[in-house]
């Protein structure tokens, strides 16, 4: 059995007492569920449409402003990590430069924190700052509900409750997406930036594909 | 374009399908049940309910997350549906005839380009390949399509929606059931693979594809690697000498006095392989796109050496024909809210699925006769470890481990099998009574996608009902344990190298010696035409079958002790970690296997396919 994440039904039928959930059409996968005032609960895939504030100040929905038909590179980190995290962010800043013109246009990073009641978003505008993260590269925070949602969703748990609590356990990977496509995949973070960057175009239609040549 | 006519026609049936089974749903809420009955479909939503909509929007409570649920298929009757049995494909004559380079000319099938390639390596050195300019090959040649059709995992009494899946076809006409190639030893093949994926993918995979024979001795550029993928609109010509190892360096040629009296043949004999698989193999998409269905049989014939000759009255007289029967094991669950196959794209730990299905039906049934049958049985994954058993308490007489046939047949009671591995079983119901039911059985506890928890799995799941008929019944095969079938290779006596592989996380992340994967540099570079002595190294907590490309290995030991006896065997995985064998964790696994005739890059990865595609490998190249 597969742990699911998403909530299942629509919210009408999640009336206070037992919220049984109804299918209200559509694919699970094609993620129309809506709360009473009409905002989307998650997304195509089951992507929690999570409310969140960019590094920026700007209120966002996790799905429907940051993925939503978008191609995204999605990570985690804490500002307070004083090792891991800058090495990976510097990582995913290299990436960002090979990605050129398309960041901000088609290609959107949401770089999204472990430790919302430390990082504000005042802290992760410094943060953005200091690597000069350009347009399209999300530095997000909310509540602990919805960064830990989050976390869950995009699979980094365990099930040791004290593995769980380690941050630098859930910041090693990174997920690329080509929403509109439901293409979704997951690579070290640390991985090196040329090869993030490919891995993005394989999995673009109209991307370039690997080169198939012996070593030299 | 009439194709494209038929492919509308049957998505609108499916959405009709699929909206009619939604209305049955709601029914179904709107009837009552309670809170426990709806768990079991997996129809309850968290349990924090509707909380208030705080003011400031980014720190509001997101009501609908609290509670991690655990996705329950819709409920299926056993044993309804008869067992598929795999589509044997025809050789044909290809339009174009295949080339050593790219194909310049269009497919006259479906006016699809050859996808870019290197040139197959040593094309006209007798392995089929006519000439290194003009077009033409000698050897057998077969044509599939990787398509979308519609398929019912669910008897039709259960009324769940069939589900999109994508798998081969033979020239895009489905059969409900896997493919097969029946090949043979001297007969090159080349079979060709067209891409005709939708972009749509109903939720997981990618429509690019990169078909790998799995334990083929297959030069580099067919061996169908993870890098070596294509779009919709290719095809891919795949060569398959089906030669054996060290026909082009130890062994030009054998001579073995076996069942049949001395015959001489290329390459080792001893090298012989029998059951393989193919399946798709796209870098960080394997698990998606196998699940979906791109899993097919390859089954290699040795008529040569007079050995396995799928003639039951010949050679080692397997049982053959209609009672040699590949069985592909596949765990899924299905969306309950839509009874759509589902796959859990953003699991980092491995899949699990809570129906059982063997060549794509959920619990089939089998009815055989009071004889013996050869199973030929894979684990197609992508994370689930089982025992396997048979109800009555009778043993498989295990022939093959990793489709690599033992030196003599055993007796088995349970068998582990984790992803990718292979066991030939023969199972004999001669003295099973007419009337009675035996089922192909699981009985090992697995919670999650990291690996088996060793504990037996109450009850155990029954996987395959096998119906026993009575009447007449003619049985020309000859097989029980202790009966020799084939050496092992002699490996040479001196190591060229000694290689360590550790596998580690590194925050969650996957590392082969501590590097990550790097999809432009092999990590090791393999002398051709040498042995190697390498050692898998993983820490515990979890279970890794560790898969090597190419020429397959002889293991040597577990943490320094001898393997059991089903594992003195030519293998091409191995189950490393926690609970690699019953009740019994390997920290290490030592193997010795040669790098022969070939060159080119392969990988070496967990088949824990949802570890594989999180980059759980490495690549490592055969150089002169």
């Amino acid at each position: 059995m597969i742990k699911r994440r998403f909530f299942l039904g629509a919210a009408g039928a999640a009336a206070a007492t037992a919220a049984i959930a109804t299918a209200t059409g559509g694919f699970i996968a094609g993620g129309d569920r809506r709360t009473p005032d009409g905002v989307a609960v998650s997304g195509r895939g089951g992507i929690p449409n999570v409310p969140l504030l960019t590094h920026e100040g700007k209120d966002v929905l996790f799905y429907d402003d940051q993925v939503k038909g978008k191609t995204v590179l999605i990570s985690f980190i804490y500002t307070r990590c004083a090792d891991l995290c800058p090495l990976n962010v510097a990582m995913l800043k290299r990436v960002y430069g090979l990605m050129g013109d398309r960041m901000g246009k088609d290609i959107f990073f949401n770089t999204i924190t472990l430790d919302p009641r430390n990082d504000t978003a005042q802290i992760l505008g410094a943060y953005a700052r200091a690597f000069e993260a350009g347009p399209g590269w999300s530095f997000l925070t909310g509540t602990l509900e919805s960064t830990e949602t989050l976390r869950r969703s995009f699979g980094f748990v365990d099930p040791d409750p004290v593995l769980d609590a380690k941050k630098e356990l859930h910041m090693g990977m990174c997920w690329l997406g080509h929403e509109p496509l439901s293409r979704w995949s997951a690579c070290p973070a640390m991985t090196k930036a040329s090869a993030i960057a490919r891995y993005i175009n394989w999995a673009d239609p109209k991307g370039e594909r690997p080169r198939q040549v012996l070593s030299a | 374009m009439s194709l494209q006519i038929i492919n509308n026609f049957r998505r609108r049936q499916h959405e009709d399908a699929v909206a009619a089974y939604m209305r049955e749903i709601r029914e179904i809420q709107g009837a009552g049940f309670d809170r426990r009955e709806l768990l079991k479909l997996g129809l309850v939503a968290g349990s924090s309910g509707l909380a208030a909509l705080a003011a400031a929007p980014s720190f509001r409570p997101h009501w609908a997350h609290a509670a991690a649920l655990t996705l329950v298929s819709p409920p299926n009757t056993p044993f309804i549906d008869p067992l598929p049995i795999p589509h044997v494909l025809t050789p044909k004559q290809l339009d174009p005839l295949p080339t050593m380079g790219p194909n310049p000319a269009l497919s006259g099938y479906n006016g699809f380009y050859e996808c870019a390639r290197p040139a197959h390596q040593q094309w006209t050195q007798g392995l089929g390949g006519i000439s290194t300019q003009a077009a033409g090959f000698a050897g057998k040649m077969y044509e599939s399509c990787v398509s979308e059709v519609m398929h019912s995992f669910y008897p039709a009494q259960n009324g769940v929606p069939a589900s999109p899946i994508w798998t081969f076809t033979e020239a895009g006409v489905p059969t409900g059931a896997p493919v097969r190639i029946k090949a043979k030893y001297g007969e090159p093949i080349i079979h060709r693979i067209h891409n005709e994926l939708p972009a749509e993918n109903h939720g997981f995979g990618i429509n690019q594809c990169s078909t790998h024979l799995h334990n083929g001795h297959t030069p580099w550029e067919s061996d169908g690697g993870p890098l070596q993928f294509y779009d919709y609109g290719h095809f891919r010509d795949m060569f398959y000498p089906n030669a054996r190892a060290g026909f082009r360096s130890s062994h030009p040629e054998t001579t073995w006095n076996g069942p049949q009296g001395l015959r001489t043949v290329q390459g080792d004999y001893r090298e012989t392989m029998s059951s393989l698989w193919f399946h798709d193999h796209r870098f960080d998409f394997t698990a998606q796109n196998v699940y979906k269905g791109m899993v097919g049989f390859y089954s290699l014939f040795s008529d040569d050496l007079g050995l396995d000759t799928d003639d039951e009255t010949t050679g080692l007289r397997l049982p053959s024909g209609p009672y040699d029967i590949p069985l592909a094991l596949g765990d899924k669950v299905f969306d309950p809210s839509n009874g759509q196959l589902f796959f859990d794209l953003f699991n980092l730990d491995g899949i699990l699925g809570d129906k059982y299905t063997i060549n794509g039906k959920i619990q089939p049934f089998l009815e055989v006769k009071k004889r013996r049958y050869r199973f030929r049985i894979v684990n197609a994954g992508p994370s689930r470890v089982y025992d396997l058993s048979l109800s009555n308490g009778a043993n498989f007489v295990q022939i093959s481990n990793d489709g690599n046939l033992l030196p003599k047949a055993i007796n088995r009671k349970v068998m582990r099998i984790s992803a990718a591995e292979r066991f030939d079983v023969v199972v004999d119901f001669t003295s099973v009574p007419a009337g009675s039911k035996v089922y192909l059985q699981n009985s090992l506890e697995q919670t999650n996608g990291r690996g088996p928890t060793g504990k037996a799995l109450v009850p155990t799941v029954k996987m395959l009902e096998f119906r026993v008929a009575g009447g007449a019944v003619s049985d020309g095969s000859s097989v029980a344990a202790g009966k020799a079938l084939l050496p092992l290779p002699i490996l040479p006596a001196a190591m060229a190298a000694t290689r360590r592989w550790e596998f580690g996380r590194q925050n969650g992340a996957w590392a082969v010696n501590g590097q990550l994967f790097d999809p432009d540099t092999p990590t090791a570079k393999v002398k051709q035409n040498t042995a190697e002595e390498w050692t898998f190294k993983s820490g515990g907590g979890w279970l890794h079958p560790v898969h090597v490309h190419f020429e397959e290995f002889q293991l040597q030991a577990r943490d320094g002790k001898a393997p059991p006896i089903d594992e003195v065997a030519r293998k091409d995985v191995v189950r490393i970690g926690s609970e690699a064998l019953p009740g019994r964790s390997t920290g290490e696994a030592r193997v010795r296997m040669q790098f022969r005739d070939f060159k080119g890059i392969y990988p070496i990865h967990c088949h824990n396919a949802v570890h594989e595609d999180h980059a759980m490998m490495a690549l490592w190249e055969i150089v002169e």
